[in-house]
């Protein structure tokens, strides 16, 4: 598609490779990949008490250290209102603590406690162990290509550079 | 960080061009790219009265024409639960109707109607748009390649066939592969 796009009753392939056309396609194999892959994960991880959203906070609090609200929202693409209820669960659940920052107390940072620390690495295992099934039987190459897609299509989606550095860094920025 | 504290459990990229291995790292930033673009959608689609999902459910319809629920679910790759409450909504706001099979009164179908039709023309515009910024300064080739890629990554995912062929072939058992642009 170039120039403003045209209203169509659906989206189409001229080769006939794929069903859409190819970026309406590649959106809808990744849509389908995450709702596949948070609902198998979901289910793996209930053993841990924890679901995709609550793994991806711990894992953004290993990765970045102690972080405020905002930080955390902006790190992890996940909104405000859900955001909170994942980090009551957490702290609720011991894994996370609410601490005030020593320079500045009315500042309140997410801290992993040392439970959080021990269940992120049980979990973790449970995590790489789907994505390498999800991986098999494909080169290190096309693995590659498209993972620098997707980075592409983080910067074009996000004008908030906070966000799309610390996406693209997997950390603190 | 303390130094005290344990080894955090990530394996970096052998080849350093990643902060982790490359299937770690792309389905971290895959999420974060679904998360992004489903907020940003579902907030684009308000004014329509639709979400992402709905805006889904009316897509199968439009191009299938009367779906099983199970059918919908296979090529939307929504579960039972999210579905039942999606298709809820619209019946509820007159875009769906529920009918049934004049040969199997037990089947129900979801129907699009009229108003349907419009709400998934308006919100389709909404929809590619977005798609087109996002995928900006990528060439096709490029998505072609990474098409071919996601295929064999969705397929190992999927949880059965149909559900499999559903999403890589925007198929159901009955409508054999939807090439028809309908």
């Amino acid at each position: 598609m170039d120039g403003t796009p045209q209203p169509r009753p659906t989206s189409t392939d001229e080769t006939g490779e794929f069903p859409f056309a190819p970026n309406d396609y590649v959106l809808h194999l990744l849509a389908a990949i995450v709702m596949f892959r948070d609902a198998a994960l979901d289910v793996e991880l209930k053993p841990l008490g924890l679901t995709i959203g609550r793994f991806r906070t711990l894992s953004i609090l290993i990765r970045c250290g102690p972080s405020t609200m905002t930080e955390l929202s902006a790190f992890s693409a996940v909104d405000r209102t859900t955001l909170t209820r994942v980090a009551d669960h957490l702290v609720a659940e011991g894994l996370v603590e609410r601490k005030g920052d020593a320079e500045d107390r009315r500042r309140v940072l997410l801290e992993l406690t040392e439970a959080g620390r021990d269940r992120h690495a049980k979990a973790y295992a449970v995590v790489a162990d789907c994505n390498r099934r999800i991986g098999a039987g494909v080169p290190d190459g096309a693995l590659r290509s498209v993972t620098r897609m997707l980075s592409a299509i983080i910067r074009n989606q996000t004008d908030n550079e906070a966000t799309r550095a610390s996406l693209l860094a997997f950390g603190r920025q | 960080m303390n130094a005290k504290l344990p080894p955090e459990p990530y394996v970096p990229d052998p080849k350093k061009e990643f902060p982790l291995t490359p299937v770690d790292f792309l389905m971290h930033l895959t999420s974060s790219m679904a998360l992004m673009r489903e907020s940003a959608l579902d907030q684009q689609l308000k004014p329509l009265g639709l979400s992402i999902s709905r805006y889904r459910v009316l897509g199968v319809l439009v191009r299938f024409g009367p779906c099983r629920m199970t059918d919908v679910a296979n090529l939307t790759a929504m579960d039972r639960t999210s579905l039942t409450r999606v298709a809820d909504h619209l019946v509820g706001g007159g875009l769906v109707e529920r009918t049934t099979s004049s040969k199997d009164r037990r089947q129900v179908f979801l129907e699009i109607t009229q108003a349907g039709r419009d709400a998934h023309r308006a919100a389709l515009a909404v929809v590619l748009g977005y798609n087109a910024k996002i995928l900006d300064g990528i060439s096709e080739t490029a998505q072609r390649q990474a098409a071919r890629t996601l295929k064999v990554l969705a397929a190992n995912l999927a949880p059965n066939p149909s559900a499999r062929d559903g999403i890589i072939l925007y198929a159901t058992a009955a409508s054999g592969a939807a090439n028809d642009g309908a």
